[in-house]
């Protein structure tokens, strides 16, 4: 099994360098003086065009791109993400303060779309080709066509201007810091960044439950006499949600790479709306190390899924192995 | 039945959806009536924008249950040092936490001393004394001279803030080029008293000593620091000590940052708390401001301004008339720069000729009623205003018979280049080609953001720019040899016979203005500046663009003003209630 995790790490890594590369490239087109993205501008400031040039050469910017690209590579290991060309800021300080607020907000959104996605399915298996099945059935449908912003913008002008039930974005305020005060902020992002997940863990349990229902040790079950909810919690849910979980846990890396519009849409501080602001901005070397961060992030997201689905179903490391 | 159910789900949702999509009623928004015109009264400085009314008291609403004031930030913004980018609100809110030694009274004009107790402007108008008020830090220490002086001389070295504002000081070059660390015109007296010496009089002094970018900052906190250092002071900046009516309480970047009232300003505050929540852009702060999360708003466009007063009935909006114009700037610097400029725009009948067929009246009405057609860099409605220059009109024929006899070439397409790249830009320059079309001029534009590539190259005939200003001359440094900037030089002709010509009509004219206090002599000058301004017409000033303040109805006492007084503008913090 050690060797199956040990393959997958592995299997990461020229899929980063592969990504670090387009994102360097990317940036050596960026028509700005690379001094301005290396060094903090105020050092910047004054200095001769003499000065400059012997600064460029000590920083080995007139190296050859190979060379110049294995050192950024060095110093991103080291944390030196460079610096934005907006407001001067240490790229590595803009991410540290957005890190928490997407984190928090994806894990919300697990949270909902693993409660609602599969609680929905199994009323759907329990009362199939019902009102309640064909409900689900229908949300299950818009879930997975609408787009999620739709719904963001939708829930702002309701719930929001509308109702003014809740805010209209943020992600706190001046005595709600603590993590149940901002719920009323998480909320509708995390609903909009849920919905496709709830649409697709829906139909996925509604199928599963209704496999697993129609096995004979259910069928058993029920011969002995058992109470129809204890068969279904004890037999049928047990067994039905296993698929479920190893899919949803395949699907979590979406999530992230889906909060960067969710995230605009409700002025919510993550790493997304950074992403989307400085690319607006023109903060083109903010942005590069964003987009670097999150298929990092992905990829690593996809790995921890890996994993876990190979701890939970054997068929998938012995599948491979054999 | 399954059927049926089907169809009676799809008719609910498609009834949901056009019931979702139906108009709103449209609602006027809430206006006071026009704010009357004030002639200014202050003898240094004339004001180009009108005084605004302050808003009629609306009916108290119903409490939001918020007892502090919340305003928006955009997410750029940080309290990293008194840094030159800028919005409404962040400007602002640094003046509040910062105070300034002088502040502009919005309804009377006149500048009103702040953190300084008096001013004194000595007979030859070199001289500028301020006497400062027992005043102190939010840590308590008392304001002294030496910070004062420390203000100001990080500011000129360092280049920090409105820095051109303090270029009348003596020993500014040297300093502000690093060849001193200290300016020789800032002068202490004794612990409450600095002096400002000019090198010449200069009537618009006193703006800089009002201005929001040179807040006194607490000089003990900077001991041995250089300019550079003191903006990255992240230390002092977490959570800095100001001299302003309020302090910073607490900072949560990127969330927000909570500013709490100083009870030992000269003016005390009414109200106790704000709170300034980050915005990453404009429309997210509308929609925060159509929910109700946000009291104040500066600066909108009509559009946007009216689509959130429509949406929020506890909001009440307010149209200021703004010193901020467009124009096109004409490249009259010959094939020497740019082989494909168009020779007859040297000529100024030509210049004349293109602005009387560009319909200014329909490019108004493109950017809605806020926007009005301009003959000179200053509004018409302005007292400024030179009312012997007779009033812009289109004449299309007029046009046509001028073009023919100034041997205008037809053949070489006219060039209009902007880096606005918005649709409403591409509209308007759309709109401009058809005006030049109506009398022969084939016209074609482009668009380009990149607007540093045109720096040099000049690539253009007619270039799009926009401005404002408190001060009216600013507009017509644009024209002298003094104020041609990196941005505009290539535009013009090189060589000494047109800074000859430019310093006879402009510079002299420009010293002389800021040089004298007297009104009737600043009003000639600037009569003769705006006349030397249409004769040459070196720009072809387009309209002026208004915009709107929107206010929640439970804040009363902030007066009304455009953005033209942000930076200096006295925000009298002891009238402010929130209902």
């Amino acid at each position: 099994m050690l060797q199956y995790f040990i393959k997958r790490f592995l299997a990461m890594i020229p899929k980063i360098l592969v990504i670090s590369l387009i994102i360097f490239f990317g940036m050596s087109l960026i028509p700005v003086d690379p001094l301005t993205i290396t060094m903090d501008p105020e050092q910047l400031d004054g200095l001769s065009f003499e000065a400059l040039e012997e600064l460029r050469e000590e920083k080995g910017l007139n190296d050859p791109v190979i060379v110049r690209y294995v050192r950024w590579l060095s110093d991103l290991c080291h944390g030196e993400f460079g610096y934005s060309l907006i407001t001067g800021a240490p790229i590595k300080d803009l991410i540290i303060s957005r890190i928490p607020a997407t984190l928090e907000l994806c894990l919300v959104a697990i949270v909902l779309a693993s409660a609602l996605g599969i609680i929905m399915g199994c009323f759907s298996a329990l009362f199939k080709n019902t009102l309640v099945d064909y409900g689900n059935t229908v949300v299950g449908l818009i879930g997975t066509s609408v787009p999620g912003f739709f719904f963001g913008m939708c829930f702002i002008m309701l719930f929001s201007m509308k109702l003014g039930w809740l805010p209209s974005g943020g992600r706190m305020t001046m005595g709600k810091t603590a993590f149940f005060d901002r719920i009323e902020y998480m909320i509708m992002p995390s609903l909009c960044m849920a919905i496709s997940l709830i649409a697709y863990l829906l139909r996925l349990t509604r199928n599963s439950m209704l496999d697993v229902m129609n096995k004979d040790y259910v069928k058993t079950a029920r011969a002995k006499g058992q109470n129809e909810r204890v068969v279904f919690i004890k037999h049928c849910f047990r067994n039905g949600c296993t698929p479920v979980v190893l899919c949803l846990l395949g699907r979590i890396n979406y999530l992230v790479a889906g909060s960067t519009i969710i995230e605009t849409v409700f002025n919510y501080p993550g790493m997304g709306m950074l992403m989307v602001s400085s690319i607006t901005a023109n903060d083109m070397p903010t942005a590069m190390m964003c987009i670097f961060l999150c298929s990092v992030v992905v990829l690593f997201i996809s790995f921890l899924g890996d994993v876990a689905i190979a701890l939970l179903d054997p068929r998938v490391r012995f599948g491979k192995e054999a | 039945m399954k059927k049926w159910i089907a169809l009676l789900l799809v008719l609910v949702m498609l009834v949901g959806i056009f019931a979702g999509c139906a108009k709103k009623e449209e609602t006027p928004a809430e206006t006071p009536a026009p704010a009357e015109e004030t002639p200014a009264e202050n003898e240094e400085t004339e004001a180009p924008a009108e005084e605004e009314k302050e808003p009629e008291e609306a009916p108290a609403e119903e409490s939001t249950g918020d007892d502090y004031l919340k305003i928006g930030l955009q997410l750029n913004d940080t309290l990293s040092g008194l840094k030159s980018t800028y919005t409404a609100g962040y400007t602002t809110m640094l003046q509040w936490i910062f105070g300034t030694l002088m502040r502009y009274d919005t309804e009377t004009g006149e500048y009103v001393p702040a953190l300084a107790e008096k001013l004194d402007i000595s007979e030859d108008g070199l001289v500028y004394t301020v006497t400062l008020r027992d005043a102190k830090f939010h840590d308590g220490t008392p304001i002294t001279a030496d910070d004062v002086i420390f203000t100001f001389t990080n500011a000129i070295c360092g280049s920090a803030g409105r820095v051109s504002k303090l270029s009348a000081i003596e020993g500014f070059a040297e300093a502000n080029a690093g060849e001193a660390d200290t300016v020789s015109g800032i002068q202490k007296v004794d612990d409450k008293t600095v002096t400002f010496t000019l090198t010449q009089p200069n009537s618009v002094f006193v703006e800089a000593l009002a201005n929001g970018t040179f807040g006194i900052l607490p000089a003990a906190y900077f001991e041995g620091m250089g300019a550079s250092e003191i903006k990255d002071n992240a230390e002092f900046w977490a959570k800095p000590v100001g001299s302003g009516a309020y302090m910073v309480d607490e900072t949560a970047y990127p969330n927000y940052i909570v500013l709490k009232a100083n009870h030992d300003y000269y003016e005390d505050p009414a109200i106790e708390t704000i709170v300034a929540t980050y915005y990453a852009d404009q429309e997210a702060t509308n929609a925060a401001m159509i929910a109700g999360d946000l009291d104040w708003n500066l600066g909108l466009e009509e559009e946007a301004a009216l689509n959130i007063l429509n949406q929020n009935s506890n909001l009440t909006g307010i149209p200021v008339e703004t010193s901020y114009h467009r124009w096109f700037l004409c490249n009259t610097s010959g094939t020497a720069v740019n082989q494909q400029s168009h020779p007859s725009l040297q000529n100024a009948r030509v210049r004349h000729a293109l602005d009387m067929l560009i319909d200014k009246e329909a490019i108004s009405q493109l950017y809605g009623s806020l926007a009005e057609p301009m003959t000179t860099h200053v509004n018409p409605n302005a007292p400024a205003y030179n009312s012997d220059i007779p009033l812009w009109t289109r004449d299309v024929e007029g046009a046509k018979q001028i073009l023919e006899e100034e041997g205008y070439d037809f053949s070489i397409p006219l060039r209009l280049y902007a880096n606005y790249t918005d649709q409403l830009t591409a509209d308007f320059l759309e709109l401009v080609v058809q005006n030049l079309a109506e009398g022969g001029v084939e016209a074609t534009y482009t668009i380009d953001g990149n607007w540093q590539a045109y720096l040099e190259s000049a690539d253009y005939d007619l270039r799009y720019m926009a401005t404002s200003s408190l001060i009216p001359t600013t507009f017509y440094e644009l024209n002298s040899v003094a104020g041609l900037t990196s941005s505009t030089r290539a535009s013009y002709p090189d060589g000494a016979e047109f800074e000859a010509y430019q310093k006879t009509r402009y510079d002299d004219l420009i010293t002389a203005y800021k040089a004298t206090l007297d009104p009737a002599e600043q009003k000639e000058l600037m009569d003769q500046l705006q006349y030397n301004g249409y004769e040459d017409m070196y720009d072809i000033v387009l309209y002026s663009l208004g915009s709107y303040n929107i206010y929640s109805n439970r804040w009363t006492g902030m007066p009304v003003f455009s953005s033209d007084y942000s930076e200096v503008a006295d925000f009298k913090f002891s009238d402010w209630k929130l209902n």
